[in-house]
């Protein structure tokens, strides 16, 4: 069969979610997801020409409320399942380098 | 055995004080500890002595006008957050979260006086319909312990079915309460998208997740909803609808009524020893005064395709926010099934697809809606399988990915409608549960539960219990 889903498509897929892979897992689920995509291919001829994208299941429409100041979860609250904090922060990956 | 009783039966003799909610609580933890190795329905089981503690609080405190769930043990799915008790959605990013806060359905559930027992196994993130994808465990059925119990709120199913608690709250998006129920030979409500608040349900995809009640019961079922449906300035997809008093609604006349077939539902994919008891049980509802007619909603074939693409979009967008960093553990702890939906649904998503897949499967959603309720101009409520197919053997479904897919083409399409769907026993095929599900208009739910009850006033499905409850507990 052809596969319709790369391992280099996989590949990028991984790295745009931010998930690891190992080479075999990438050359499964490529096989997997061909097939998945191959059934999906139904949809391709239904005409939807007109036709609205649904937004929204309810018929609320926009619900707003005033952007008030009201009692929160504490610091120590927020920060206890943090696995990485400091001097009350989160710590994270440094993301600038210097030159 | 107490727990085998209805709610309005246990609270009636908890107020004439014939039991206590401590012999309730006794019983829950009596067939935990004696059945939970086996089925691997609970993932977190509360301390014994903290329940109990509570429950004699409980029964010492008790009022006239106390809340009819006052003093019941139950159980929670565990994609519920509970405030400083372990939520792990089923999977190890979440093994050691202690949410800083209660879900809105939690505190409505513990402060109408229900004790909690502890949090239900179940597919990880909900992704899956056999709690097998499961970091803790796979789950396996009580009628037959090689076969899955249905998913991905497999968890609270087996736990009503082998009574260890009367009733538990789960999670639908695509099919996770109505499929266990079905598998289990329970009973489970799926509600109309915004009927009750979603604050700290663990997302799966949030255009479509729903909570709702499990029970042995449409009876019991009733009484849950009254209590947990309503508006929550929290959650701003909850509806403003008015909550029905379900309850009082049960014994309404049914006779005239109109439940359509959908003719697509019943052609191609299904096992016929599923469709043999789907008809049977059509034929109750006929004897009742109802009015059975074929309908067709032509494009509802194609929901399997239309709901993954939504589902998993939403999904993989969902999931991006374990980074790590506030809560949770490294993205690596992702289980083999929740990988490849978020991948999948970041295909769906990515430049170059988006058109030709997400936004394609959100259009054939507005005709899904049309058309329903287009069917609904000429019958009352829908009537359909549950699943294709009888409960599959472990590890059946895990190695055919299509066919684990199939698994929700009849509940996943009545999710994206946003259609409210009541899962109750319809009888048995080789010794294994089959459920039905009666899909109804958006906030219909009392009109379900109406069909529902008297269904179950004709027929004993429901009152059957698996064989692993036979050998005396």
């Amino acid at each position: 069969m052809k596969k319709i889903i790369t391992r280099d498509l996989i590949n990028t897929l991984s790295k745009l979610a931010k998930i690891n892979l190992t080479k075999k897992q990438e050359e499964k689920y490529a096989g997997e997801f061909s097939s998945i995509i191959e059934y999906m291919d139904e949809i391709k001829n239904l005409d939807v020409e007109n036709i609205p994208e649904t937004a929204r299941v309810t018929d609320e429409g926009n619900v707003l409320r005033k952007d008030e100041i009201k009692p929160s979860l504490s610091q120590e609250q927020s920060l206890k399942n943090s696995k990485n904090t400091n001097n009350g922060y989160f710590l994270v990956p440094q993301i600038l380098k210097e030159d | 055995m107490l727990i085998d009783k209805s709610i309005k039966e246990l609270a009636s003799l908890l107020k004439k004080k014939e039991i206590s909610s401590v012999d309730l609580v006794k019983e829950s933890y009596s067939k935990i500890e004696k059945l939970n190795s086996k089925l691997h329905s609970f993932i977190t089981i509360r301390e014994k002595n903290e329940a109990l503690k509570e429950a004699e609080e409980k029964d010492k405190n008790r009022k006239e006008n106390s809340s009819i769930i006052y003093g019941l043990p139950f159980s929670i799915k565990d994609a519920y957050c509970t405030k400083n008790f372990r939520t792990t959605a089923g999977n190890k990013i979440l093994d050691d979260f202690l949410p800083p806060y209660n879900s809105a359905v939690h505190t409505k559930i513990i402060n109408s006086g229900s004790i909690l027992i502890g949090k239900n196994n179940m597919d990880a993130w909900g992704h899956g319909g056999s709690t097998e994808n499961t970091d803790y465990h796979p789950a396996c059925n009580p009628w037959d312990l090689g076969r899955i119990p249905g998913g991905s709120s497999g968890g609270s199913a087996i736990a009503i079915s082998t009574r260890m608690v009367p009733f538990s709250i789960g999670e639908d998006t695509g099919g996770s309460i109505r499929s266990p129920s079905s598998m289990c030979n329970t009973s489970g409500l799926k509600v109309t998208y915004g009927r009750v608040s979603r604050l700290g349900a663990i997302a799966y995809a949030s255009s479509l997740d729903s909570v709702g009640p499990m029970a042995k019961s449409v009876e019991d079922l009733s009484y849950l909803l009254e209590i947990m449906a309503g508006r929550d300035v929290f959650d701003s997809t909850s509806s403003k609808t008015k909550v029905d008093r379900y309850s009082q609604l049960l014994r309404s006349p049914i006779k005239g009524k109109t439940i359509g077939l959908p003719k697509e539902f019943f052609e191609k994919g299904i096992d016929p020893r599923v469709k043999k008891v789907i008809i049977e049980a059509t034929k109750v509802f006929e004897k009742l005064g109802v009015k059975i007619q074929e309908i067709s909603l032509p494009h509802f074939i194609y929901g399997v395709s239309i709901y993954y693409l939504i589902a998993l979009s939403e999904t993989s967008s969902n999931l991006g926010r374990y980074d790590s960093f506030r809560f949770g553990g490294k993205r690596e702890l992702f289980s083999e099934e929740t990988k490849k939906r978020i991948l999948l649904g970041t295909y769906a998503l990515s430049a170059g697809y988006a058109d030709k897949l997400y936004k394609k499967a959100q259009k054939l959603r507005t005709i899904l809606i049309q058309e329903y309720n287009e069917a609904l101009k000429s019958c009352d409520v829908l009537l359909c399988p549950v699943t294709p197919s009888l409960p599959s053997k472990i590890g059946e479904l895990i190695n055919d990915p299509l066919k684990n897919l199939m698994e929700d083409l009849y509940t996943g399409t009545i999710s994206l409608v946003g259609a409210p769907s009541l899962s109750i026993p319809a009888g048995f095929a080789e010794g294994l549960p089959v459920g039905m599900q009666i899909v109804g208009k958006k906030f219909g739910e009392g009109e379900l539960f109406q069909l529902g009850y008297l269904y179950q006033q004709e027929t004993d499905w429901h009152k059957r219990l698996p064989p692993i409850l036979k050998n005396k507990i």
